[in-house]
């Protein structure tokens, strides 16, 4: 099995992603509760789309390298749709709010409880983690064309194999 | 090379999910509100509740999701109890019992209904946890100075035998960083003694 991310690494890699993902994790821990809630709540959002698209291209890189090598722009496509469609849940829909709540307070749990286990303390409650919903973040929606562009370009340079015309 | 970059990438990747999960904590203070009431079911089939959960100040601005579990406890077999809560809006009176067919066509105010354990040696026999709209609805920063939420609880058995029930309500808020000075004020009262 191939362990090489071709397609994608220089994505993810790419200045922008990691400007996106630094940005992202500062912005959580050190802007927010001192900045203007309305600025740091949509760069989170902002940040986050730019770099989960990525992200989950990595992962099916990982997991079928020969797929995601043929298909990269309609994978690509997909994983814009799929995160796009989450915010769409998470903002809308109270049962994939739910969803979200059960799965990464799992997450946390798993994670506290591995410390817990380690350093000999309780083992701690489940507990769901928080959303707070705001339509307006949907209007980050459009930063979603940063990681299409971005692998687009990235791939384009590295001179993926072109087109054949179509035979008429 | 290559590989140097393919194991820079894989960083990128775990340092994202962890970013992703940092950024979503559980909630580091909970503060909690019991109440209870003793329901007796002799002739009748149904008895109905209403719950009346306030909270405000600090508590209320900075909770960040809560819930409300129901338990039933009974002193005898109740295989065939059945629990249900449905949600008031607030200026609503309580609801006969022969609107409930109206009531549940909204969607917003769709009731939640667990049946009891079937298992008798279980001592807690239902159990139903409903998710707090006060602590959800609106984003923190936009909270006015209170909020108010009702619940219609509902328990049937189609048996006539006499039965007591202990119905318990238990309510969370939990939210991030240091405790919130607030109130938590929770209400439960038989609505048809």
């Amino acid at each position: 099995m191939k362990t090489g991310l071709p397609c994608s690494s220089a994505a993810l890699l790419h200045p922008v992603t990691l400007t996106a993902l630094a940005l992202w994790a500062i912005n959580d821990h050190l802007l927010k509760g001192w900045g203007p809630a309305l600025l740091t709540g949509k760069l989170s959002d902002v940040a986050g789309l730019a770099v989960c698209p990525t992200v989950l291209l990595g992962i099916a890189e990982w997991c079928t390298p020969e797929l995601l090598q043929r298909y990269w722009r309609a994978l690509l496509i997909a994983s814009c749709t799929v995160i796009g469609l989450l915010v769409v849940g998470l903002e809308l829909s109270p049962t994939v709010q739910l969803a979200y709540q059960h799965a990464l307070g799992a997450a946390w749990f798993a994670a506290r409880s591995l410390v817990a286990w380690l350093s000999g303390a309780r083992a701690p409650a489940f507990a769901l983690v928080s959303t707070t919903p705001d339509v307006t973040d949907l209007l980050t929606l459009p930063a979603l064309a940063i990681p299409c562009w971005l692998v687009h370009h990235t791939q384009l340079a590295k001179g993926s194999p072109p087109r054949v015309p179509a035979r008429i | 090379m290559k590989c140097r970059r393919a194991l820079l990438a894989k960083l990128v990747i775990g340092g994202s999910a962890l970013v992703a999960l940092a950024s979503s904590p559980p909630p580091e203070w909970v503060a909690q509100q019991q109440a209870h009431l003793h329901l007796v079911f002799d002739e009748r089939k149904e008895r109905t509740a209403i719950l009346s959960i306030e909270v405000s100040g600090k508590l209320y601005a900075s909770a960040q999701g809560g819930t409300l579990e129901l338990f039933t406890t009974a002193d005898g077999a109740a295989g065939d109890l059945l629990l249900s809560a449905r949600p008031l809006p607030s200026d609503e009176a309580v609801s006969d019992p022969t609107e409930a067919s109206q009531a549940d066509a909204n969607p917003e105010l769709e009731a939640l209904a667990a049946r009891s354990d079937p298992d008798l040696s279980s001592p807690i026999m239902t159990w139903l946890s409903v998710p707090l709209e006060c602590a959800q609805s609106e984003p923190p920063a936009r909270r006015p100075k209170s909020c108010v939420e009702r619940f219609e609880i509902t328990l049937t058995r189609p048996s006539q035998m006499p039965l007591n029930v202990d119905l318990s309500a238990l309510v969370e808020l939990g939210g991030p960083g240091q405790t919130a000075p607030g109130t938590l004020q929770v209400l439960l009262e038989e609505s048809d003694p």
